[in-house]
Parts: structure tokens; C-alpha cells; sequence
């Protein structure tokens, strides 16, 4: 009888110690990642000087009425908007001085950076100076291309 | 007799491994986090490190003390979802200590795992969200 009692009681106090233990566990963890939505520009406007004789002056388009640019991003987010400082215009290959006009002193509106709408969209417009003709200066379409760079701050 | 019986029981505990004493356990600290990218953005890896940061998952692993084990790590892609349909996979699951070695817990029986992953390129044409998944760790004793 003694014997009997004692060997349940050796059970009784082995078993829980023996099947605490374990050899493994698993858990999760999450992995996350905000996907913003890509900077994007189209020209809606090219920046026009309209027409010029030889010899005028220096003319300026302002900013609010040059090139425009519609910009597509993500909602709320601001970028910088990088201009040239001169590009130079040409005509028929622009061989000689006669035959090239330097745009500079750009403008934007908004000027230095901006910020998209909540529905990610923002307008750009681009102004600049075009330099005085010369007395000979070349009749004929002067045109060149000049890149505005939007970065997101 | 009682003798006899508490000598069995402590013989008996004793010839158990360390691993039965104590069980092995993983506790969660931190998610592994790729933060804020731009459709169109180039694969991004989070390294595991070797400190808990803004970044890399974190678990904390208890057992027994000095004991080794091995991690297991998701071997397949893991997708990562905005809730509308959209995914984005995260593979190349490390940590430190690696998977491929052992960890080995100190003389207080823990040791901190951290985990990183590579997130694919992004599409341009990927939709904007914010995206989560979950992956599983696992650790056994050796």
C-alpha cells in the first residue's frame, strides 16, 4: 500500500516537468512597405516669344503666362523644381551669333517648389527672359528645347 | 522506499535534455519595415543587422541557458498586400544569427534574432497603398 501511494505521487509530480518543455516555437512578424505613387510631368504649353524684328529689345514672358507643365504625383507630397540657367535658341542651324538668341533668368510659378493637390496633381509654369536682337540678327523660327527638373522633397 | 523514489525522480530529471527543462520561445518585438518608396523604385534589402532598428524585425529568443538552435525562415516569397487585390513580394530572408548556422543562447538563456528581406523592384504601374504581409519565424532547439 505504501508503495502504491508513493509511486502516484512520483507520477503525479514528474509528469508536469516532463511535458512543460518545448523544442520549438513559431511566431510572425509583419512586413510593410507605403508605395507612393511616381513623379510625372507632360508639357501642356511650350514658352513662346511670339514674334520680333531685328534690333528689339530684351523681352520677358512671366511665369503665370509661359510654358506649362501638368504634374501628376502623390498626394500632399512637395517637390523642387530645378530650371536651366540659359539655354540658346537658334535658327538654321545656328552657326553663327547672328543665327542664336539666349533665353535666360527663368521663372516658375510656383517659384522653387510646390506641392501636389490631395488628388496628386500640381501645375508648373515656366517664364524667361529672351536676349536683345541683334542688328543682323537671321530672320527665321528660333527654337530649342530646355528641361525643367521636378524632384520630390 | 521514499528514497528510492526521490533518487529515481532526480535521476530521472536529470538524463532529461536542457531543452525539456525549459521551453524555447520566440517574442516579438518589431516588424520588419521597407518605410516609404516611389512606384518605379529598384529592389530595397533591409540587412538583419545587428541591433534592433527602424527596419529589420526583431525577436527576442528565450530557453535554456547556452543552448543551441537552429531558425527557419520563409523560403518562398512572402506577398505583401494593399487590401484591394494589389501585392508586392518580399524574398531573400535573412537574419542574424543566420539561418544557416545556429543560434546559441546566452548564459542569461536569450538571445535577440533579426530579420531582413529584399522587396522587389516596384512597377511603375503598381498601385500607391500601403501594403503588409505576414511571415513566419521558427526555432528549435538543437
Amino acid at each position: 500500500m505504501t508503495y502504491r501511494i508513493g509511486f502516484s505521487l512520483f507520477i503525479l509530480l514528474l509528469t508536469p516537468v516532463a511535458f512543460s518543455g518545448s523544442d520549438t516555437d513559431t511566431k510572425s512578424a509583419q512586413a510593410k512597405v507605403i508605395i507612393q505613387s511616381a513623379l510625372s510631368a507632360s508639357k501642356g504649353k511650350d514658352l513662346d516669344f511670339g514674334n520680333a524684328f531685328a534690333g528689339d529689345g530684351t523681352m520677358t514672358v512671366p511665369s503665370t503666362s509661359g510654358a506649362q507643365f501638368n504634374v501628376t504625383g502623390e498626394p500632399g507630397r512637395a517637390f523642387s523644381i530645378l530650371l536651366p540657367s540659359n539655354v540658346t535658341m537658334a535658327t538654321g542651324g545656328g552657326g553663327t551669333s547672328a543665327s542664336q538668341i539666349v533665353v535666360s533668368n527663368f521663372t516658375s510659378s510656383p517659384a522653387g517648389s510646390a506641392t501636389l493637390s490631395s488628388g496628386g496633381t500640381s501645375t508648373v509654369s515656366v517664364g524667361a527672359t529672351r536676349a536683345a536682337l541683334l542688328q543682323n540678327q537671321a530672320s527665321g523660327d528660333y527654337s530649342v528645347t530646355f528641361t525643367v527638373v521636378l524632384t520630390y522633397q | 522506499m521514499k528514497n528510492i523514489f526521490i533518487i529515481s525522480y532526480l535521476a530521472f530529471f536529470s538524463s532529461l535534455p536542457a531543452s525539456a527543462a525549459r521551453s524555447l520561445t520566440l517574442k516579438w518585438i518589431s516588424d520588419l519595415d521597407f518605410g516609404t518608396v516611389i512606384q518605379g523604385d529598384s529592389s530595397q534589402t533591409v540587412a538583419p543587422g545587428t541591433s534592433e532598428n527602424s527596419s529589420n524585425a526583431s525577436f527576442r529568443v528565450a530557453g535554456a541557458r547556452n543552448a543551441t538552435y537552429s531558425i527557419v525562415l520563409p523560403s518562398s516569397p512572402v506577398a505583401l498586400s494593399d487590401g484591394s487585390g494589389h501585392t508586392v513580394n518580399v524574398t531573400g530572408f535573412q537574419s542574424n544569427p543566420s539561418a544557416g548556422s545556429s543560434g546559441v543562447l546566452g548564459s542569461n538563456g536569450t538571445q535577440m534574432l533579426f530579420i531582413g528581406a529584399t522587396l522587389g523592384t516596384i512597377p511603375l504601374t503598381q498601385p500607391r497603398g500601403a501594403y503588409t504581409g505576414s511571415f513566419v519565424v521558427t526555432v528549435v532547439y538543437l
